[in-house]
């Protein structure tokens, strides 16, 4: 009897676990799943979101020519709603099925709705269950939908926009930050947030999008923003900096280093009333290229004029970052309260209130140790 | 089906309840008090300090072969009968509270369509099977399912390591010692399972003081596993989510395995069944102590359904589970069932000897 029941219940569990096979179910059958893949983000004046969402619709994916309009096998929608929550919603309307947005990686906000602010659009992708925390965001230079709607010149566009976004890891000059990040940094006392700036580059039909800067937010609202070289200030301070190439003038012509490893350590120092931050960084670089003859061999003096040189445009780069952030912006992108909280706890809370006041009255002193680990396949 | 005695190995015993205390400390809902990044890890370590003080009465069973139920009818029958009743109350509360926070957990962050009864009857057979076969399988295949959640929290303590950020902790007791006191001592007041050593101690063959020595380590140290790259990770943004455990392992990816929430599902889903269980097996224990039980499976399938009912009612609002669980009810609830009724106990008990010592 016992023998009986476990057959008949592992054939019910097996049958429920093949359930994924069956035709014409909305919630089972992969062609008639609207898996969103990017998001774009404007406001209308009347204080609509206007979403545009590219949805991967995978009934067309076995089709071998695709969509020429709507690149290959996405789709791109045009949704409006009162929160972000009912624009996605929304998406039914149009489609008749329920939208997937846990496969989306990518979320470009529009000018518009990044000037009304941040906190508004964020919520609904921390709270919600189904969205991805580690979905990256950026600004579009002018609105998202355009963004969106760009085929890019690539079958795949969101991926695309994707590896842009997270070029940074390989060039850093592009600072990332997923959802996660920006709901970090919107829990923390004075810090502000900084999103990739994308902007779309060429004619209408050869269109490529570009990493321009970076967008400095404050409360959530976009004040303005860096350019490549304070980005990179940034990325510095905040020890971010994986890798990437700086070229310097030596003296004897231009020299290009590639930085392998880098590590920043930020201490805020307390002097006459004042936050000073103290910011050391170390890092490792190998020679690419000499801008000289190739019989020519670097001296000792040279390769130390190198470093020094590769030193002092770091330290330009960083000081940039801060003077920009602190004093042109009054933005705490930098983490400055977080790491003056840390340090000096009672100081920081006396002055949590007025920090914007603290952190326009702060100083940087920034000391670079560069070692030329390596300098190519050439003496 | 009457537990026989001295079948429950130490080893196995203790697996269940470091599967308990995880979840306990998983599922643990600080309600009021908010805890910064760097004190939320002070308050996990303070949280089982705390556990091994109010674990002191259960020493004293330690060293006794008789269990709480021995000692109480060694005093009288009586007494015997109305501590079982009263425990067996406390073990449905328990298992309510278990059942009821999964419950919270899987229709908030798992599936939210499936309508939440579904989740707590199916967690509720899985337990009166489990309570059915005995405490003794049950405790056999903690060791498996104990293995899984270790294996399950350094994996996610490995590849955290690159989110790591110093910046995201916080000043030490930024906000004063007396949140993370009592945020601890709350968390500590939620280990029923102090309880179900006293009452299983007969069962146990061999020292249950080394067991509890190295259970107290090993919590500890999985306890600081989750905790620290928790706080490395999410910093301030920890007191503003309900589950931050779940939070970090949907983050955490490594090569092609990108959804590592799966493998925290999985120790949870684990500790919810072993726990639930453990609650429902003793509560039947219980019961089989008060009264001379004909129809044993009758009595499980009861608990089971009350266990149900309450849970239902619990999880019906937002506010349900939170309003029963306020940490002044809790930390009573364990004094009395802990501290207050152990000691009464063995106090009664040394009175009766030392009185039929006086009479001899």
């Amino acid at each position: 009897m016992k023998k009986i029941v476990c057959a008949v219940l592992a054939c019910v569990l097996v049958t429920g676990a093949f359930s994924g096979c069956r035709r014409n179910s909305a919630k089972t059958d992969l062609t008639r799943q609207k898996i969103v893949v990017a998001i774009g983000i404007d406001t209308e004046e009347n204080g609509l979101f206007d979403l545009c969402v590219r949805v991967f619709d995978a009934s067309d994916s076995s089709s071998s020519q695709g969509d020429s309009e709507s690149g290959g096998s996405t789709i791109v929608y045009d949704i409006k709603g009162e929160t972000i929550a009912k624009a996605i919603a929304n998406l039914t309307l149009q489609t008749g099925d329920e939208p997937v947005y846990s496969q989306n990686h990518i979320i470009v906000i529009g000018e518009s709705a990044a000037q009304v602010g941040l906190e508004k659009i964020i919520d609904f992708f921390v709270r919600d269950q189904k969205t991805r925390l580690n979905a990256t965001l950026a600004v579009a230079k002018g609105t998202a939908r355009e963004i969106i709607k760009s085929e890019l010149g690539v079958s795949m566009p969101q991926t695309e926009l994707e590896e842009i976004i997270a070029s940074g890891k390989i060039t850093g000059e592009v600072k990332t930050m997923n959802i996660l990040d920006v709901a970090k940094r919107t829990a923390e006392a004075t810090s502000q947030i900084t999103l990739p700036i994308i902007e779309l580059t060429g004619e209408e039909d050869e269109q490529r999008a570009q990493a321009v800067g970076m967008g400095v937010f404050k409360d959530g609202k976009l004040l303005g923003d860096l350019d490549i070289e304070q980005t990179r200030g940034v990325m510095f301070f905040l020890d971010q900096y994986t890798q990437g190439s700086l070229a310097v003038d030596f003296g004897d012509g231009m020299a290009t280093v590639h930085i392998e490893k880098t590590k920043t350590r930020v201490t805020p120092v307390l002097i006459d009333g004042k936050v000073q931050y103290r910011v050391k960084i170390k890092t490792d670089c190998e020679i690419n290229e000499i801008d000289r003859s190739i019989n020519t061999s670097l001296t000792d003096g040279e390769t130390e004029s190198i470093a020094r040189n590769v030193e002092e445009k770091i330290s330009q780069c960083v000081t940039s970052a801060f003077e920009c952030s602190t004093k042109l912006y009054c933005s705490d992108i930098l983490r400055l309260g977080k790491a003056l909280k840390l340090a000096h706890p009672e100081y920081f809370r006396q002055n949590e209130n007025n920090f914007d006041e603290v952190m326009q009255n702060s100083t940087v002193t920034v000391e670079v140790k560069v070692t030329l680990s390596r300098v190519g396949a050439r003496a | 089906m009457q537990m026989a005695q001295k079948q429950i190995k130490p080893g196995q015993f203790f697996s269940m309840l470091i599967l308990g205390r995880l979840l306990t400390g998983l599922t643990f809902d600080p309600n009021e008090l908010q805890l910064a990044a760097s004190d939320k890890v002070i308050c996990d370590v303070l949280s089982v300090v705390f556990t091994v003080i109010l674990c002191v009465p259960a020493f004293f069973y330690m060293n006794r072969n008789d269990g709480l139920f021995g000692c109480a009818r060694a005093v009288s029958e009586k007494l015997n009968r109305g501590i079982a009743v009263f425990y067996a109350l406390y073990f449905v509360f328990w298992a309510t509270v278990t059942v009821s926070r999964f419950q919270v957990f899987a229709t908030s962050v798992l599936v939210t369509e499936i309508p939440p009864f579904v989740f707590i009857l199916i967690i509720i057979i899985a337990s009166f099977y489990a309570a059915y076969l005995g405490v003794q399988a049950l405790s056999r295949a903690s060791v498996i399912f104990l293995a899984v959640a270790v294996a399950s929290i350094l994996f996610l303590f490995a590849i955290s390591v690159k989110f790591f950020e110093p910046l995201n902790l916080s000043p030490i007791f930024y906000d004063g010692y007396a949140p993370v006191l009592k945020n601890a001592f709350y968390s500590a007041s939620s280990t029923a399972e102090i309880t179900a050593i006293m009452i299983y101690i007969p069962q146990i063959t061999s020292n249950v003081k080394k067991g509890f020595i190295t259970t107290v380590f090993a919590v500890l140290t999985l306890t600081l596993l989750l905790g620290i790259p928790t706080a490395l990770v999410l910093g301030d943004l920890l007191p503003h989510l309900l589950f931050p455990e779940y939070t970090l392992a949907t983050m955490a990816e490594f090569s092609m395995f990108q959804n590592m929430e799966a493998s925290v599902t999985a120790v949870w889903i684990l500790g919810a069944f072993v726990k639930t269980s453990l609650m429902v097996s003793l509560a039947l224990y219980c019961m089989e102590q008060a009264f001379k039980i004909k129809h044993r499976n009758l009595v499980l399938a009861a608990i089971c359904v009350a266990v149900s009912l309450l849970s239902c009612i619990f999880t019906t609002t937002v506010k349900g589970l939170s309003n029963i669980l306020k940490g002044q009810t809790v930390v009573i609830i364990m004094l009395v069932f802990t501290v207050a009724v152990p000691s009464m106990v063995l106090v009664l008990k040394r009175k009766k000897e030392m009185g039929q010592g006086a009479k001899i």
